[in-house]
């Protein structure tokens, strides 16, 4: 080792320290190496195993006992005729349209109001309008049906005090999906208007007050300012909101049931009743798999757009 | 090594793994895990395995227990049963004594679920292979679907002394190939209960033997129910729109002798005749007779419940239903009405047609994976095995025995005080012999009733007519199953 | 001048209004939850409606405790949520650790290929993990809730921002004092990351306390259930539902996270912010 040191035409003593220094960071990195392999194990057993055979699993017919029937294409041709599965995505497009720019919006009002700091216990308010936040769904879910009865819900007896007529909340199609609409808002309302807040304070506030010294109005400063300064903020929310209105679970099971006909059932109920209503498990994977391929198509769709506007 | 132990190597050196670096430091990392739980398990696997030959070895033991005095014979040890709630209340308020003392080495402890949950959890149970009851209760029309997965015991044999004298369709539920695999317990003929308070004041006549002859087809009783909404205001029978279980649909299907597939496997539900039986509901929304309160809600028993000249509540004159549900009134639902309800057969989709159909009934398996199986079918035999026990069961929760050997009991000719001193009972032996044939139950019934119910559902909205609610549903169905 | 203050002031009142409004919008469910909870099943629906009727009543508390097996079903909840935002905790501060502090071949790979983990629905690997979890016979055990998602792909994506921005002198300071690479972790970076481990270790045990859907499809006996399921399953045998009972165990659910909330309250509004921000 010194012997082939002395030949090089490098003064020697920084040749080794460089190189005790690379064995050192080699040595190091091998730590590294067992710092991240725990994702690696459990998300090869637990994530990749199971997506592989999933694949496997959407070619056959399978009970989830017995043995596995070799099927083709047959579960994805049948999908495409699938009334009730494509009835699931249409309602998450319907939800989505029904609740995610009013409750985006609104996020971004509050988010403005809470910001300018002219409203005094804002603290307070912010913790109320988070709370539905940290709230299980399956118990909002069924406060939330308590409260939407047609007959002597607290809702509709008090559209009654206001001189209204009864709306059938949980039983006609709209108003099932009206209902649903407003628990989500209810419980995401708070987050994005938390998510909105943190994109807020990456804007100069300089910006806004010139402009309304400059003679804007403050909607004006909101409107052209505040929105296309937050556009990748509200992106975000609403492709969190879009994978989210078409995933929804416990807030449907508790509330809707996914009923009336099927007016408010959701891609992953639908999933779900297949493999464990119906036992069919290479049907509910190619279901699963349909439904993943339309939501990374939409997520790419929903950015390319906002891409286009600018 | 098999690969499912190689797994579990894997996850145990992971956390190994993860134990040694917090150790190597000194540290304390939190992320001790309960190990001694997976070694509980398989050790009740074993034994499961254990019971199971134990089981083959002792099978001969019906009819004479009560000349079983080796008390090592008597079965032992914890039995978990899953029944719903109120069948559990049956047993606590009539022979479970009697039982726990014959038995006073087994340890009974209930689970309850809603009433269709007992065979759904069954069933993931059965499918992940674990967490399953030593005995269940459930509804005759989900078995099919627990036998074709394989997970509950043949009790052929066992059931051998009784199969005669059971009621061959609720036999037929849980039989495949010619094995058996429940004990049924009851049937459920369908009648009418009607409320003669509210038929008198719309000037119909009140006695059951006029009622019967009243509404003994669905046209009569539409007229009956015009007039009752006419003279009285109040509406005939509860029929929700958009939540519809279809119950009503399928025993108007029923005593037709119509059902879900044919012999041949092939999905029917849109025939013309089940078109023309949902037009012949759909019939009752276009007259508004009906109340739009589901059924098994609390506004539903407001209205069963609710007086003539009740202020807040509108009461509903007829239900059309199970015969259990006679026990349902007088107990629970509608108490404060004694002397109001009686009851008369269902009327027929024709003149002469059969007034009767099946709803719901039950029965009790014993899943494959039963840690107690002796004790599951001692308790199975003890209840309704027992003419007895059956009788005093019947008497208490007007279940209507499968077991026909009790029928000639004088309990079937004793007139019922909450029905007005009405021989009730002789309305549902009558209903009960004359069930037209179920049908063929599949393992897919339960999808395609769930494509039923939105057709119900889209008939009852408006959203569709019956012919083309019921072809959707049919494609549906038979995209799902993959059945024609 | 005059106009320009007028706005103003209108503009307060409506903001105070809406402020107002959307409060008593959020409170409602609440509100209604806890008054159900204290009411007799024939009250739930009575009319008019009252908030706190003269027949309050705390039977459906006890009734949980009694009949239910209330404390049963918090301590299996706490238990899984505990355990696994402990194992969580540990595994994604070190995975953030080991990418942020440690330059090796394959670093940008491996690391793109954790970013884009995150993307795979539920929905997808819901059936094959069922049936992995029947292989393993972890079906009806805690095992299935707590150790396939240990080592969380978010978890460490935010680790990793937060450990970056340490300073670098700190660890070769100490290797320079010959700690090993695990002790470095635990002795230097552990301190360090508290405030990021309580952000985040607030919302995985948010997650796990909440979680419905899953252990739906795990846990089959009562006596294993968490509390989501528990509020599920309530009542709906044929019978009164016991709305009172299920809203009972709702407020029961919502108790120790709220206090949980209101103690750290900037630490989990962090937590949230820098997970939605930094994506």
């Amino acid at each position: 080792m010194e012997s082939i040191e002395r030949t090089t035409t490098r003064p020697p003593k920084t040749f080794a320290r460089r190189k005790q220094a690379v064995l050192r960071q080699a040595r190091r990195s091998r730590w590294a190496y067992v710092f991240i392999s725990p994702f690696y194990i459990l998300f090869t057993i637990f994530g990749l195993g199971p997506l592989l055979f999933s694949i496997y699993l959407s070619l056959t017919e399978w009970k989830g006992v017995g043995p596995l029937e070799f099927a083709g294409l047959e579960n994805y041709a049948r999908l495409v005729q699938d009334t009730v599965f494509w009835q699931s995505m249409r309602n998450g497009v319907i939800l989505f349209f029904l609740y995610v720019p009013i409750m985006l919006l609104l996020a971004l009002v509050l988010a403005v109001i809470l910001n300018s700091g002219r409203v005094r216990g804002y603290r307070i308010f912010r913790t109320i309008v988070f709370m539905p936040f940290i709230t299980n769904m399956v118990a909002a879910g069924f406060a939330f049906r308590i409260l939407f009865t047609q007959q002597y819900g607290l809702i509709n007896i008090g559209l009654g005090w206001l001189g209204l007529p009864a709306v059938p909340w949980l039983e006609s199609v709209w108003g099932a999906r009206v209902s649903l609409s407003v628990l989500i808002i209810w419980a995401w309302l708070g987050y994005n208007m938390v998510i909105m807040m943190a994109g807020l304070e990456t804007i100069p506030r300089e910006l806004t007050e010139a402009a309304l010294v400059d003679g804007a109005t403050p909607r004006q400063a909101f409107f052209h300012i505040t929105i296309p300064l937050m556009k990748p903020v509200i992106l975000f929310t609403a492709v969190t909101s879009t994978i989210g209105s078409f995933g929804l679970f416990a807030e449907v099971a508790s509330l809707t049931q996914g009923g009336p006909i099927n007016a408010t059932i959701t891609p992953l109920i639908r999933i779900y009743d297949v493999a464990f209503g119906g036992l069919r498990f290479g049907y509910a994977s190619a279901l699963a798999y349909t439904y993943f391929a339309i939501i990374f198509l939409l997520t790419i769709m929903q950015v390319r757009f906002a891409r286009e506007r600018d | 090594m098999n690969p499912q132990k190689l797994w579990k190597l894997l996850l145990l050196l992971l956390l190994a793994f993860s134990l040694s670096l917090a150790a190597c430091d000194g540290g304390t990392e939190d992320a001790q895990l309960e190990t001694p739980e997976e070694a509980v398990d398989e050790e009740v696997a074993e034994e499961e395995e254990a019971a199971e030959e134990e089981e083959v070895a002792e099978e001969a033991s019906p009819e004479s227990d009560e000349a079983v005095t080796d008390a090592q014979a008597k079965p032992s040890g914890s039995l978990l049963i899953w029944v719903q709630q109120a069948n559990q209340d049956v047993f606590e308020q009539t022979v479970l004594d009697d039982f726990l003392a014959e038995y006073p080495d087994i340890q009974i402890e209930w689970v309850n679920y809603p009433p269709d949950e007992v065979a759904s959890q069954l069933q993931v149970a059965i499918q992940g292979g674990a967490g399953a009851p030593d005995l269940a209760v459930t509804e005759n029309r989900f078995i099919p679907r627990l036998i074709e997965l394989g997970g509950l015991v043949d009790l052929t044999e066992q059931l051998q002394p009784y199969v005669d004298d059971l009621n061959p369709a609720a036999v037929e539920f849980g039989s495949k190939e010619g094995r058996h695999y429940s004990f049924p317990w009851d049937v459920g003929p369908v009648v009418t209960f009607y409320r003669r308070d509210l038929f008198e004041a719309a000037g119909l006549p009140t006695e059951p033997a006029e009622v019967e002859e009243l509404i003994s087809t669905w046209d009569k009783f539409l007229d009956a129910c015009i007039q009752i909404k006419e003279e009285t205001n109040a509406n005939c029978l509860a029929l929700n729109k958009a939540n519809n279980y279809g119950d009503p649909y399928f025993n108007m299907l029923w005593q037709q002798g119509l059902d879900w597939v044919n012999e041949e496997g092939q999905i029917v539900v849109d025939s013309p005749q089940h078109v023309a039986t949902l037009e012949k509901l759909g019939e009752f929304w276009e007259a508004e007779v009906v109340s739009d309160q589901l059924e098994w809600t609390d506004g539903w028993y407001a209205e069963l419940n609710a007086g003539l000249d009740d202020a807040s509540v509108s009461p509903v004159a007829t239900v059309t239903i199970g015969a259990w549900m006679g026990n349902f009134l007088k107990t629970w639902i509608a108490p404060d009405q004694g002397g109001n309800w009686a009851v008369v057969h269902m009327p027929a989709w024709e003149e002469g047609g059969a007034r009767s159909a099946n709803q719901g009934g039950s029965a009790f398996i014993i899943p494959e994976l039963s840690s107690n199986k002796e004790a599951a079918w001692a308790f199975a035999e003890f209840m309704v095995g027992r003419e007895d026990n059956h009788l005093e069961i019947f008497q208490y929760s007007d279940y209507f025995p499968a077991l026909e050997s009790t029928y000639d009991a004088p309990l079937f000719s004793e007139p019922d005080p909450y029905f007005g001193d009405q021989v009730t009972r002789q309305v549902f032996v009558d209903a009960a012999q004359n069930i037209p044939n179920v049908g063929i139950y599949v393992p897919e019934n339960s999808t395609i009733t769930a494509a039923l119910q939105t057709a119900v559902q889209k008939v009852g909205l408006g959203e569709a007519s019956a012919e083309a609610a019921l072809q959707e549903a049919a494609e549906t169905a038979r995209l799902e199953t993959g059945l024609d | 001048m005059n106009r320009n203050h007028l706005r103003e002031g209108s503009i307060t009142v409506f903001i105070h209004l809406l402020l107002i409004l959307l409060t008593l919008f959020m409170l409602l469910p609440f509100i209604w939850m806890l008054s159900t909870s204290f009411k007799l099943p024939q009250d739930v629906f009575g009319f008019p409606p009252t908030l706190f009727s003269k027949d309050s009543t705390l039977i459906h508390y006890k009734f949980l405790i009694e009949e239910q097996n209330l404390l049963l079903i918090v301590w299996n909840t706490f238990f899984v949520a505990f355990t696994s935002t402990a194992l969580s905790l540990f595994f994604t501060s070190l995975g953030g650790f080991g990418f942020a502090k440690y330059n090796f071949p394959g670093k940008e790979p491996l690391f793109a290929f954790l970013l884009a983990t995150m993307v795979v629905p539920f929905a997808v690997t819901m059936v094959p993990s069922f049936i992995l979890m029947r292989y393993f016979k972890w079906v009806n055990t805690f095992w299935a809730l707590i150790v396939p998602g240990a080592a969380n792909a978010f978890g460490i994506f935010f680790m990793r921002q937060y450990i970056a921005s340490i300073n670098n002198e700190l660890l070769d300071a100490a290797r320079i004092d010959g700690a090993t690479e695990f002790a470095i972790y635990r002795r230097i970076i552990l301190p360090i990351i508290t405030p990021a481990l309580t952000s985040l270790g607030l919302i995985f045990f948010m997650a796990s306390w909440n979680n419905y859907l899953w252990p739906l499809i795990i846990l089959k006996t009562p006596a294993k259930f968490t509390i989501p399921l528990a509020i599920a399953s309530f009542g709906g045998a044929v019978g009164l539902t016991n709305y009172p009972g299920q809203m009972a165990m709702s407020v029961i659910s919502i108790i120790p996270l709220l206090i949980i909330f209101l103690l750290f309250q900037r630490r989990f509004v962090e937590g949230v912010m820098a997970g939605a921000v930094k994506t």
